[in-house]
């Protein structure tokens, strides 16, 4: 009889033994219930969605609040609801920067909940950040977090600021008599200063003159307009002002860009993830919000204020360096004269008749008072300073809806966020 | 003798491989196989009290009961449903005022339970039970906490053939038993998004339910075997004092997407008073201490795991089971419970009503729960 209690006694002891070890997960959900979220993201034995709802709720964040808030008339004051203060938004943005990047490695293919984690932790992040570094009342007369973003909030943050100044703001280039055309496939340039007007080689395809023609090729070139097929009048930037103040950093500013690209990239992924579509309001307000954002860089703040798009296109379409030699300028420097005019370019451009080729613009960078250049690398310091600056937002897109968002758009996130 | 001897032997190997192969997952859910009324209504309070054929989902070494040959239940009816259901059977949820409806949602739960009809052997006298069963249920939770909206569905078919033995050692004041269970559960228990739901297609049904289940439940999980192990030892008093241990689905059970099952590990004592020349009144008092190796609760709490029961109940049918019983109980030292038991001939209809705590001690998440039972038994 002892032998059989005693075998007992060793089947109760295996029991207790092997019944062991949930206490440290557990701890997570009684935490998660207790709503002590502080205490689950500094427990490494929590999973990361756990952590991301904890984060997302240090962040300030419920859901059934923005829900309750959507169903009033006045909408979802997000600011309000997030308890966002110029004092206390970094850290918020931070929780939830934090969410996003605790789930980053595994909500593709994690639970729903995780899912859900990484979508409303991009959304907040965006939204944090976006408020956070232009609502922030920086501005002389402007005040932090009251739904307005003024355009001075939006200046002093990307540094951006352009004074309607004739001939130097970019909208009054110099335009020339010269005309870059492209005739069985080799460029000339024909001076129409001249009298007669001449036509001169250019070898490099860069709308600067080289040897001239001989008086018969210059006419037969000239009378036969029906064979063009390129026309550039040749326009000359004489000077530029910098759009980027002393005080903006333009690694400030894309490094914003980045981030914001990041986050949109993030809230598609989750939306995929969760096979999220457009039909539901909360992903509609996401997603207007996203389109908003990638909107082309068309808002009443650019229209105001066209130079801003202007240098913005000067930029994407400049060349900076000097081609080797034997290379072709025929792609750079080009612009469209409807781009120009949409943009408020107030130069006046010549018309052709004659021909049924599309005029453009070739440009010149000024580098002394005697020699243009078709790169900006070596142009007079402001002209240099200027595109340099604005350098940084070369590669992005000002297209709608292409995932991307621009330095245009980024000032047009004043008007949106304001909404 | 010496065949007794073999079949304890056989017995306790079967217990010990059952012990060493169950898998040591752990489970989200705090559930047993069944959910009698009469331990509920008794708060739970019922690893010690092993008198009935209820024991079986509490310590299988209550199934030997001397004295008695055998019984037979067969519920005909039994189903369990939660408060908001019964707000919603008596017209009392209004659908008028949407910012209140959101208001009242973190938190909420929709409970249904039912049990099939598959009839319970038990010969206690020989401390044999066997029983086929079904539970199915389903419930729907919004969590208290809604950073994120996500919702909690069960929805679970339970089924189980369970086969216990108990033993008696030491003139039976020790009885050791095990109930070997197999069981295949159907369903899913998930946590998803309310935004992946607002996006199944609701205009096809068909449709919506083979995606959810395509998504949530590709592989529906094979059998599961699982083995519970309990002892009693009672005390040579008139009150019949008694302590047990059981352990419920020992090394826990992993269902995959129908869910787990942890292992309960639990203490208790119980005791049953004749008053004095009231031979046909009995009164059992019962308290529990669950989980003591913290599988499901974490190990401050305390309270969490104290629970009390008390019945009164008159009269003694043939097979055991009382003609007449209230029960009371209170889980957690502060969550009441209540049930009672008609049983007249073959006839039998009970009543429990108890409150399910879904949230921590400290942060309480009650959900009043209501059971009824119509059954037969021999």
């Amino acid at each position: 009889m002892k032998k059989s209690i005693g075998t007992l006694l060793m089947i109760l002891l295996i029991i207790l033994v092997v019944s062991c070890g949930g206490e440290k997960s557990n701890s997570c959900v009684t935490d998660k219930k207790n709503e002590e979220w502080q205490k689950i993201v500094d427990n490494p034995d929590c999973d990361a969605e756990q952590k991301g709802e904890a984060y997302l709720a240090l962040g300030g964040f419920n859901y059934i609040d923005f829900i309750i808030k959507s169903t009033e008339t006045s909408g979802v004051d997000l600011i309000t609801l997030l308890g966002l203060t110029k004092s206390n938004w970094s850290e918020k943005y931070q929780n939830f920067d934090m969410a996003l990047k605790t789930v980053s490695q595994t909500y593709k293919t994690g639970s729903n909940t995780e899912q859900t984690v990484a979508l409303f932790a991009s959304f907040l992040s965006l939204y944090t950040y976006l408020q956070g570094n232009l609502d922030n009342g920086a501005a002389a007369g402007t005040q932090a977090f009251d739904g307005t973003i003024a355009p001075e909030e939006v200046s002093n943050f990307t540094g951006v600021a352009i004074n309607d100044n004739q001939g130097s703001d970019g909208t009054s280039l110099v335009t020339t008599k010269l005309y870059q055309i492209r005739y069985n496939n080799q460029y000339y340039i024909i001076d129409n200063e001249l009298s007669p007007p001449k036509v001169f080689n250019d070898v490099s395809e860069d709308g600067l003159s080289d040897s001239e023609l001989t008086a018969l090729e210059s006419l037969l070139i000239m009378q036969d307009m029906a064979n063009w097929t390129e026309l550039n009048q040749v326009v000359l930037m004489d000077a530029l002002d910098n759009p980027l103040s002393s005080q903006g950093d333009p690694q400030v500013v894309l490094d914003f860009v980045s981030n914001l690209l990041n986050y949109l990239t993030s809230i598609t992924d989750s939306m995929i993830s969760l096979g999220v579509d457009s039909t539901d309001d909360t992903v509609k307000d996401i997603s207007k919000l996203k389109s908003d954002l990638d909107n082309g860089g068309a808002c009443p703040a650019l229209d105001n204020n066209p130079s801003l798009r202007l240098v913005e296109l000067f930029s994407t379409n400049s060349k900076k360096l000097q081609l080797p030699a034997g290379e072709s300028y025929a792609t750079h420097n080009l612009f469209s004269l409807a781009d120009l005019a949409s943009l408020g370019e107030d130069s006046t451009f010549d018309s052709i008749p004659g021909t049924s080729v599309d005029p453009g613009v070739k440009m010149l960078f000024k580098k002394s008072d005697i020699e243009y250049i078709p790169y900006w690398d070596d142009a007079t310091l402001q002209i240099k300073d200027a595109m340099a600056g604005l350098e940084v937002f070369k590669t992005s897109s000002v297209k709608k809806n292409d995932g991307i968002i621009a330095f245009s758009e980024i000032i047009c996130a004043a008007d949106i966020m304001s909404k | 003798m010496y065949k007794t001897r073999r079949i304890r032997y056989l017995f306790s190997m079967v217990l010990l491989i059952g012990i060493l192969f169950a898998g040591d997952t752990l489970a989200n859910e705090v559930r047993r196989g069944h959910r009698f009324l009469r331990p509920m209504a008794m708060g739970e309070a019922f690893t010690a009290v092993g008198d009935s054929m209820e024991t079986i989902a509490y310590n299988p070494a209550g199934v030997l009961i001397n004295g008695v040959e055998w019984s037979m239940s067969y519920p005909l009816i039994w189903f369990a449903y939660n408060g908001l259901i019964k707000k919603a059977i008596n017209g009392d949820i209004s659908g008028d005022d949407q910012t209140q409806i959101y208001k009242e949602l973190p938190g909420s739960r929709i409970y249904l339970e039912q049990q099939l009809g598959f009839p319970f052997i038990f010969i206690p006298d020989k401390g044999v039970f066997f029983g086929v069963s079904s539970n199915n249920w389903f419930e729907f939770v919004f969590p208290k906490q809604t950073i994120i909206p996500v919702f909690h569905l069960e929805a679970i078919s339970h089924n189980m053939v369970e086969y216990a033995m108990s033993f008696g050692f030491l003139e039976n004041q020790l009885k050791v038993g095990a109930n070997l269970k197999a069981i295949k559960r159907l369903g899913v228990i998930t946590t998803f998004s309310l935004l992946r739901l607002a996006t199944i297609p609701t205009d096809d049904p068909q449709a919506a339910i083979q995606t959810l289940q395509d998504e949530y439940n590709p592989d529906p999980p094979p059998i599961k075997y699982s083995v519970d192990f309990g002892m009693i030892y009672s005390f040579r008093h008139r009150y019949n004092p008694r302590i047990a241990f059981s352990a419920i689905d020992v090394g826990g059970v992993d269902f995959g997407s129908a869910g787990e099952l942890k292992q309960l590990n639990s203490v208790g004592f119980a005791m049953t008073q004749k008053p004095e020349g009231q031979e046909e009144i009995y009164l059992t008092y019962s308290a529990d201490y669950h989980d003591v190796s913290f599988s499901y609760f974490k190990n401050q709490s305390l309270i969490r795991r104290l629970s009390l029961g008390f019945e009164a109940a008159f009269g003694k049918n043939e097979e055991n089971t009382n003609m007449l019983a209230l029960q009371l109980g209170l889980k957690e030292l502060k969550f009441p419970s209540f049930g009672f038991a008609v049983h007249i001939g073959i006839f039998k209809f009970a009543q429990a009503q108890w409150i399910e705590n879904y949230g921590t001690e400290k942060n309480s998440l009650p959900d009043k729960r209501y059971s009824f039972l119509f059954s037969f038994e021999f």
